[in-house]
């Protein structure tokens, strides 16, 4: 049963992501995004961990993905052409990422690990363990993840005085 | 630690005395706080490990410390009135200069990766931003751009290898790295491989190492002066540090691997950033291309084990900023002039200016690595460590590069003290003429009594 929603949802998944970059229409490749983040949430669920799948939801299917179809509404970018590159752009661009392809392959072919693994706390992803987690052992990457976000926010300031200082 | 506190403290104060415009007030703030707490760091020698070892502070990367808060201290007062010329924000400008302050500071204690992608996440968004501070310029908008969509996609391939170590090790810890990789022998986990070598290659990028170096040239030369004389000093060093930090505390057993690819790295790096210097007529992109040269050469301490290799990096750190802020910042002066980027801009400097000649004569020997400056004592350092660790061909490339290199510096050298052609006499400020002078005298003491580092 797990296995056979384990497979749908990868094959969804890569089936959307390959969608996300071949659809000519930026409109549509960002609903395929949103369906493609929908099928890892899925994953997530799987793995017993559904903070991460919500939270995934929320934050990259939801917040983000209408971000970005607001931007390309606002900047009218749903016109179906697309600058042509040059040939050995394309070329280079597919055999450095086929070479990554071929090593990545390689080792994880390599690495696939059959020994069945028993968690120490099958619930280590919900949401009472994951927030004790966060709150003692990482709460020093946690507090300092304000700072980072604090960074782009005052940075967004910062661009916005310096354009309209000229 | 407490470094973090008072930094992430005075960005976000400001922040609030923007609001009430204090602009004055704000800079005379902040470098009261960079002074007191360099008075402390030279008093109090904190030790220890925080927060389940996120960070660690030990003799080796306290003077480490000491060295980011005196550079943070130097670019501060060299290029204090900017803002208003750039007309910067100066309440957002300087949240961000502490912001990054906070990121390289926790960048040199990391003690586990996840700090360690915080921190180069920090350091490198605000850079991404400030770097657009000239926004008026295509140039500084090109370059904000590419760095940005370069250095995301190098924190992809960085966060990859995290995870791939993660996998392997199933820690973040450096300690607990170690000793869960030396039980694995060498080559049997290709993931523990892989892992390594993405890591190797993210930090190559923020280090702007030769593969990973074409952002460098356009982004320090797009990017306003004193933007590009903080990315090539405090920046790079603190790159610098959590690269041998890394590499010497969490992946000494996997050695052989990420040391050859280091070695490649390592002499593409010193070769191509020192013979396309040559050809540069911006002196801002000759000061990017050797400035990839000096991480070249600071990724050669890297190689050698933990002791000797901290110190050398640290001293060679140390110079090369020295001499770096201390050539951006006459350069900058000479740019208020309406002098164009180029070398012949220096053209005649001593004519009308001798005492910024000399200043700047002083620092690209050091640069050259020529006795009187500390320079010359850094790449001793650094070449002599790497001999007897037996990398003698790599030694031999970074000497032939070296004197390559002289040759640029050079020409700079010899325009400046051409009296054809003068530069106008250009008027400098109180501060800036003391910390000019203080960086070129310690460039000197710390040239002719190199133990006084150690």
């Amino acid at each position: 049963m797990i296995e056979i929603a384990f497979f749908s949802l990868s094959i969804l998944a890569v089936i959307f992501a390959i969608l996300v970059i071949t659809a000519k229409n930026p409109v549509h490749s960002v609903l395929f995004l949103v369906m493609t983040f929908f099928s890892i949430a899925g994953h997530f669920v799987l793995l017993n961990a559904q903070f991460i799948a919500v939270v995934h939801v929320i934050v990259y299917a939801g917040a983000i993905m209408v971000l970005f179809l607001f931007v390309i509404m606002l900047m009218n970018l749903n016109k179906e052409s697309e600058p042509a590159k040059p040939l050995w752009l394309k070329l280079s661009g597919v055999i450095t990422s086929g070479l990554l392809l071929l090593v990545l392959t390689a080792v994880f072919r390599k690495t696939v690990d059959k020994t069945a693994h028993v968690l120490p706390n099958p619930d280590i992803g919900l949401v009472k363990n994951l927030g004790m987690t966060l709150f003692n052992d990482f709460l020093l990457p946690f507090e300092l993840s304000a700072v980072l976000f604090l960074t782009a926010m005052v940075g967004a300031v910062f661009i916005g005085k310096v354009k309209a200082g000229n | 630690m407490n470094y973090i506190y008072i930094f992430t403290g005075l960005g976000v104060v400001s922040l609030f005395l923007g609001l009430l415009e204090k602009e004055k007030l704000i800079k005379y703030l902040t470098g009261f706080v960079l002074l007191i707490s360099l008075g402390i760091i030279f008093t109090l020698d904190e030790k220890g490990s925080y927060f389940n070892q996120m960070l660690l502070a030990d003799d080796l990367v306290n003077p480490m410390l000491k060295v980011l808060l005196f550079l943070g201290l130097c670019h501060f007062i060299l290029f204090y009135n900017t803002g208003e010329e750039f007309k910067l924000p100066t309440a957002e400008y300087t949240a961000l200069f502490c912001f990054i302050l906070v990121g390289a500071i926790v960048v040199t204690l990391e003690f586990n990766l996840v700090m360690l992608f915080l921190g180069i996440e920090i350091i490198s968004i605000g850079l991404y931003i400030i770097a657009a501070g000239n926004i008026q310029d295509e140039k500084s908008r090109e370059a904000s751009l590419k760095y940005f969509l370069m250095g995301s996609f190098s924190t992809g391939i960085f966060l990859l290898g995290i995870t791939f170590i993660y996998g392997v090790t199933g820690s973040f810890l450096l300690s607990d790295i170690k000793t869960v990789s030396s039980g694995i022998p060498e080559g049997s986990s290709p993931l523990l491989l892989l892992g390594t070598l993405l890591i190797l290659s993210g930090l190559a990028f923020k280090a702007s190492a030769v593969p990973f170096h074409f952002w460098t040239p356009d982004v320090y030369q797009g990017s306003p002066t004193h933007v590009t004389a903080f990315m090539a000093t405090l920046v790079k060093a603190s790159v610098l540090f959590a690269f041998i930090r890394l590499f010497n505390q969490a992946f000494l057993v996997t050695s052989q691997t990420w040391q050859n690819s280091l070695w490649l790295i390592i002499a593409l790096t010193v070769t191509l950033g020192n013979v396309t210097a040559l050809y540069q007529t911006s002196f801002k992109r000759m000061l990017a291309y050797s400035s990839i040269a000096h991480a070249g050469y600071m990724l050669m301490g890297v190689l050698v084990p933990e002791d000797p290799s901290y110190k050398s990096i640290l001293f060679y750190a140390l110079s090369y900023s020295l001499a770096s802020l201390t050539l951006f910042g006459i350069y900058f002066l000479l740019e208020k002039k309406g002098k164009a980027d180029a070398l012949e801009s220096f053209r005649g400097l001593a004519k009308q200016n001798p005492e910024l000649a000399v200043l700047a004569a002083i620092s690209l020997s050091s640069m050259i690595g020529l006795p009187p400056a500390a320079g010359f004592f850094a790449k001793l350092n650094i070449f002599t460590q790497a001999f007897i660790n037996g990398y003698t061909l790599l030694v031999a490339i970074a000497l032939i590069t070296s004197l390559i290199g002289a040759f640029y510096y050079l020409r700079v050298i010899g325009l400046m003290f051409k009296m054809d052609n003068s530069v106008e006499k250009i008027h400098v400020g109180l501060p800036f003429r003391l910390i000019v002078w203080v960086q070129v005298i310690l460039l000197i003491v710390f040239g002719i009594f190199p133990a006084l580092i150690q």
